[in-house]
């Protein structure tokens, strides 16, 4: 995709369609049942964005990942106006060896926009914003696998969990790994920062200092977070993506329905 | 609440009973049910590590890809030998940053050995790890000793986002 976006115009952002200024467009994704895989856009898709999609051992592994790029590129090309198919992705320098292998972005628009993407099991999630952003999307975690991964966690973080109930485990454990990541996406090292080192827990004020961590509601199978670079958002919309706007034909509708944009206090 | 409106505006994130209602949008895995009862995997024999150190790099190689298949099929519930070491990137299988801490923690438990979290979730494939594993196993003289393939599978531009 690297390639083919130098060939391209740098994309100029409709002001109409761009989230505020201190805006937050959140975006949530379902995958389509497999009986209606074949209708998904999949020409919009670049060549290794279909490999990929084909490469998954689960079929419906593949299907969200394909829903949730089509999503993307739609969306993204909504928000730019451009086509979603030439939407212009590059890949930010890596911040520990400065190789173009970093955050996944677009060309330098001007306003600048950036924008997340997570998918886990079904569910897609997008942040865009004109400040740098992370998502994160994960279906809740068995119980086995929350004992064995609560001892890489931040101390703060493994005394919520082990001050839990039984219950209560799997979705502590979803929020605060939820937070993380979206963080460590936002941060741009990803999982090569040591997932201890920071706390993520459920006192704010602990948190990173300088970033907003949001907890979105997913469902009950599902939890999802986002990290904002900045004090919190003055407008932040969550909103499902039809499924319509997936398939040949169809098309993303930036314009909030039946209420107007607003804050919503999904911390947590 | 209107469930066919398309883009609209969630504006009851703070009421758990929303998802509730919204019935359709949570059933992510319906057909997944209907494949059948999830499989339940074998309990899982790490080799010795005094074994693993006596053998040869091949031998090694070879005991260390039965491990990893047993602790893939834990973590993902799929048969050992269903799982394509070679062909398919650890995401591909069904590797995400959760199940991939499980596997690195498990990993660096029976093997006594540090595991990158990043470098196996960008490895090219489980070969990829095996074979880095039965280097970093090996006697302190190995040629294999530190190998560092998944070093260059994070580093390397995935293309895809």
């Amino acid at each position: 995709m690297t390639g083919r976006a130098a060939l391209l115009a740098e994309p100029e952002p409709r002001a109409d369609a761009l989230p505020a200024q201190d805006g937050l467009d959140v975006w949530l994704v379902r995958r389509p049942h497999p009986d209606r895989a074949a209708d998904l856009e999949m020409d919009e898709l670049s060549e290794a964005e279909r490999k990929r999609a084909a490469t998954f051992v689960r079929p419906t592994d593949g299907i969200t990942y394909a829903s949730a790029h089509i999503a993307l590129r739609r969306l993204l090309g909504a928000y730019l106006g451009m086509a979603a198919a030439d939407v212009p992705f590059v890949r930010e320098p890596c911040p520990g060896c400065r190789e173009p292998h970093g955050r996944p972005a677009v060309t330098h628009p001007d306003p600048p926009l950036h924008f997340s993407l997570a998918h886990s099991h079904g569910m897609a999630a997008i942040a865009v914003s004109k400040t740098v952003v992370g998502i994160d999307v994960e279906r809740l975690p068995r119980d086995e696998t929350v004992e064995v991964c609560t001892p890489a966690l931040h101390p703060g973080e493994r005394r919520e969990l082990e001050d839990a109930g039984t219950e209560e485990r799997r979705e502590i454990f979803g929020r605060v790994w939820t937070r993380k990541e979206a963080y460590l996406k936002a941060l741009g090292t990803g999982l090569s920062r040591d997932p201890a080192e920071d706390y993520l827990g459920a006192e704010a004020h602990r948190r990173p200092a300088g970033w907003t961590l949001l907890d979105i509601p997913a469902g009950p199978r599902h939890n999802a977070a986002v990290a904002v670079l900045g004090d919190r958002p003055g407008h932040i919309t969550v909103r499902r993506l039809p499924g319509e706007a997936l398939y040949a034909g169809g098309t993303v509708d930036l314009r909030p329905q039946g209420a107007a944009d607003h804050a919503t206090d999904s911390g947590a | 609440m209107d469930k066919t409106a398309g883009s609209r505006v969630l504006d009851e994130l703070d009421d758990p009973a929303y998802f509730e209602d919204f019935e359709d949008f949570d059933d992510f895995d319906d057909w997944d049910l209907d494949l059948g009862a999830e499989y339940d995997p074998p309990e899982v024999e790490p080799p010795s590590l005094a074994v693993l150190a006596a053998c040869t790099f091949e031998e090694r190689t070879c005991l260390i890809d039965t491990y990893v298949r047993q602790e893939l099929s834990r973590v993902l519930r799929v048969p050992p030998h269903e799982i394509d070491t070679v062909g398919r990137p650890m995401n591909s299988l069904g590797i995400g940053s959760i199940n991939g801490l499980e596997l690195q923690r498990r990993m660096e438990a029976a093997l006594q050995v540090g595991v990158d979290l990043q470098r196996l979730l960008r490895a090219n494939s489980a070969a990829e790890l095996i074979d880095c594993l039965a280097g970093q196993l090996g006697p302190e003289d190995s040629p294999h000793k530190h190998g560092d393939s998944l070093h260059a599978a994070a580093h390397a531009a995935p293309g895809v986002l």
